[in-house]
């Protein structure tokens, strides 16, 4: 593992404890700036996967349950030598572990992100799309809830929050925070910084 | 009494003794005698049926009397059915009979045609310079030159007015070619004369909306009378962009022409349809491609689109394509699409790649199980694989990535946390998938773990793997030219039959369905759901009970019935509420490269 990688894990660490450890409540922003090396760690992460990376949240311990998310501090709308109406990336890194049954409503995870001016709350379904023809399983089994009842399913996921997100591409600074399985993560601060 | 199929326009065309059940015949419409009784058909079913009582070869023949291109390329017996049945359920065709017997007594001759019927000669011969009003004697289609005229003819209205399009077998000349089709008219004698045209719809055609004919000129055939004089030589073909027919195929055009006096000629018989050649690319090595794409071609070819294949190539083995290597796989179709015939059928070309799996995986997924007792002597535990899919939420048994691609593994890590105790890896050698069916080994949806060999008591397992998240049957790339279809899916070869189904449903696509009544489609199909009801794109829930939130379920799958269904359902044929759209839609855009 690179220098700069250790040094973006140990603050992805940190960051997810902390995270953690404020869950469900909608903490200050961070003062200072984030270190260079770790802003483009996210940037780095490939996006719409489902692995672990260095801006990966940490489970706090083996019996944690709940939904951890990590973003960079700043999204620049547009970098020097990007075409004006290219969409910027906006990494989100995130760890879930929750009961299977909680997940047997379908209700898909929630991406919800509230612009701290103006208070006004965007949502966005996190679920892929697949323009493919999507062929069922020949027989597919049925599920028995009591098997549900003591299973418990983890993920990692790096989602691009532009993709489910209809955020205006100006500056502004939003809280987001992500739902599912009736779990709320912690909540962390996005600002969207308009190049000059 | 005689028995046979008689039609009555083109080359004077007589098929005797042709069948033994019935005396009936077929002719052009406008040449039904009043007299003689006609046979109407309410149910297309029935006119099938019908039809199928007769000899296929005849048949055949009489297909070919109607449209000249249609016996110089192979055709089953479905497609001539079809085709058959097409015409007259548009209308172009009626049924006669039974008492046409004298006409069968007459044979080989004519008989007599109606009197306002035009020549069938190039150039009609004109009357004796006696007679002391000019008089029209002639409107017809052109085929090919200025004095060669079709009895009945099929126009393709998608493609352009080139060169390139004259195939020899569907499309003979430049004539048939665009939405606007020339029109010549002849008079008995040189001279200026007045005359007004306008185009007879066949009675079946495909009725446009108003939002329709205002989102898309195409969507209009010139439905006023127009005025014109002829040349000195006593002829005149008509300004072409004055005369033009929709874009909708199946649809039937004689164009009727009056001169001064009120005499009133009619021409032949157009019927519009839509070209469109697809190239098949299979990987190498590939043994499950659909040697059939009849089923294909007929369901598009119902709608009056031809779908007319390119000799197939080759690209290279691709052993899956998921979302991470679909670039891969554009590379080399790529590379094979250049050296066929598909460039020099640009813009209205499909290529079709056959490929092995379409799977998608959903790498480094972790279940943890509780309650697991374990120790010397227990029995292994069987862990069924479950959770939520990363396009449909619902948790379902989900199957382990087993040998879908060389290198790529299911197994991650596995351990085993006893109460109170620090975790214990387990080796891969230790958890064994379990086939669903002894059919297809790959196939598995649980593990079974021996626990027999840790610490006696209880205590958790955590299974960490990659998984299938989902399956796909095929694939358009958007509104470029390439369609995907696999040729395996779940460890199992699909069927031609499923493979047709599949390119159906991609071609449907291609062809701007399910629309959505936007643009230059036609209106919104009244089935349609779309990404924010369970399936990416445009779909159709035909079947499927209105009003739902979703229509990806089990339930709902099982109940649709339109091959634009968002997941493959056995279904290979367009709903009621699809089949209009893809009548109606304009194809003379064409698409572009992928």
């Amino acid at each position: 593992m690179s220098i700069l990688c250790r040094l973006a894990f140990a603050a992805a660490v940190l960051a997810g404890l902390a995270s953690a450890a404020a869950a469900g409540a909608a903490p200050p922003p961070r003062k200072g700036s984030i270190v260079a090396t770790e802003q483009d760690a996210f940037f780095a992460v490939p996006l719409n996967t489902r692995e672990a990376n260095p801006c990966s949240p940490q489970a706090p311990d083996d019996e944690w349950q709940g939904i951890l998310i990590r973003v960079p501090q700043v999204i620049a709308l547009r970098r020097p030598g990007d075409p004006v109406a290219s969409r910027p990336s906006g990494p989100i890194c995130g760890l879930y572990r929750i009961g299977l049954n909680r997940l047997a409503s379908g209700v898909p995870m929630l991406l919800k992100a509230t612009d701290r001016a103006t208070g006004k709350v965007y949502t966005g379904i996190v679920l892929d799309r697949d323009r493919g023809h999507e062929e069922p399983p020949p027989r597919p089994r049925a599920i028995d809830p009591a098997r549900l009842a003591r299973m418990t399913t983890s993920s990692y996921f790096n989602l691009d929050l532009f993709e489910y997100l209809a955020l205006p591409l100006r500056g502004a600074s939003y809280l987001l925070h992500a739902e599912y399985g009736g779990l709320t993560s912690n909540t962390v601060v996005i600002e969207l910084r308009e190049a000059r | 009494m005689s028995s046979g199929l008689y039609f009555t326009s083109g080359p004077g065309h007589v098929l005797a003794s042709l069948v033994r059940l019935e005396s009936w015949r077929l002719c052009t419409w406008f040449d039904q005698p009043a007299t003689e009784p006609r046979h109407e058909f309410t149910d297309r079913d029935a006119l099938d049926t019908w039809l199928r009582q007769f000899d296929p070869a005849r048949l055949r023949e009489v297909a070919g009397a109607l449209a000249e291109d249609f016996t110089q390329s192979p055709r089953g017996e479905d497609q001539i059915v079809n085709h058959l049945a097409g015409r007259i359920w548009l209308g172009s065709i009626t049924v006669h009979g039974p008492q046409f017997d004298p006409y069968v007594d007459e044979l080989p001759a004519r008989p007599e045609l109606p009197s306002d019927k035009k020549p069938d000669a190039p150039r009609p011969p004109r009357l004796p310079e006696d007679q002391d009003k000019p008089r029209i004697v002639a409107v017809e289609f052109l085929n090919g030159s200025q004095d060669k005229v079709v009895a009945s003819g099929r126009q393709y209205v998608n493609l352009p007015a080139q060169a390139k399009w004259i195939d020899g077998s569907h499309v003979l000349n430049r004539d048939r070619l665009t939405h606007k089709p020339r029109i010549r008219v002849w008079f008995d004698r040189p001279g200026a004369h007045g005359f007004k045209v306008r185009y007879l719809p066949g009675a079946a055609n495909v009725a446009y909306s108003g939002p329709e004919k205002g989102r898309n000129p195409r969507f209009k055939f010139q439905d006023a009378q127009k005025s014109y004089t002829t040349g000195g030589d006593g002829t005149t073909i008509l300004p072409v962009d004055d005369f033009f027919i929709a874009s909708a195929g199946g649809d039937s055009y004689v164009v009727q022409a009056t001169d001064e006096q009120g005499n009133t000629v009619r021409s032949g018989v157009i019927e519009s349809r839509r070209l469109v050649y697809y190239l098949p690319i299979k990987m190498r090595t590939l043994t499950a491609a659909a040697t059939s794409l009849g089923i294909f071609e007929a369901e598009f070819a119902r709608h009056a689109i031809d779908m007319v294949p390119l000799a197939a190539v080759e690209m290279t083995h691709l052993p899956n394509i998921g979302p991470e290597n679909e670039a891969a796989l554009q590379t080399a179709a790529k590379a094979a699409y250049k050296t066929s015939q598909a460039p020099a059928r640009e813009p209205y070309v499909l290529a079709v790649v056959f490929t092995d799996h379409l799977a998608v995986k959903n790498p480094g997924q972790s279940l943890t199980y509780e309650g697991i007792t374990a120790g010397p002597g227990q029995a292994n535990e069987v862990l069924d694989i479950m959770g939520p899919g990363l396009t449909n939420p619902a948790v379902k048994s989900r199957s382990l990535w087993i040998n879908l691609v060389p290198g790529e593994d299911w197994f991650v890590s596995a351990t085993y946390k006893p109460a109170g105790g620090a975790a214990i890896a387990l080796p891969k050698a230790k958890c064994t998938p379990v086939p669903d069916d002894p059919g297809t080994p790959d196939n598995c949806t649980s593990v079974s773990v021996d626990v027999s060999g840790l610490p006696a008591g209880t205590g958790k397992i955590t299974l960490t793997v990659n998984w299938v998240d989902r399956m796909r049957g095929g694939l358009a790339f958007g509104a470029d030219n390439a369609i995907l279809i696999c040729t395996r899916a779940w460890w199992r070869t699909k069927s031609s039959a499923s493979q047709n189904q599949t390119l159906i449903h991609e071609a449907g696509h291609q062809v701007g369905m399910v629309s959505k009544g936007t643009g230059k489609q036609p209106d919104e199909v009244k089935t349609r759901y779309d990404d924010a009801k369970g399936h990416v794109g445009n779909h159709c829930h035909h079947g499927i009970p209105d009003g739902q939130a979703r229509y990806d379920s089990s339930a709902d799958h099982a109940l649709s019935d339109c091959v634009m269904y968002g997941s493959g359902n056995g279904h290979a044929a367009f709903c009621e509420h699809c089949s209009p759209a893809v009548t109606k839609v304009d194809l003379s855009a064409g698409w572009t490269r992928f």
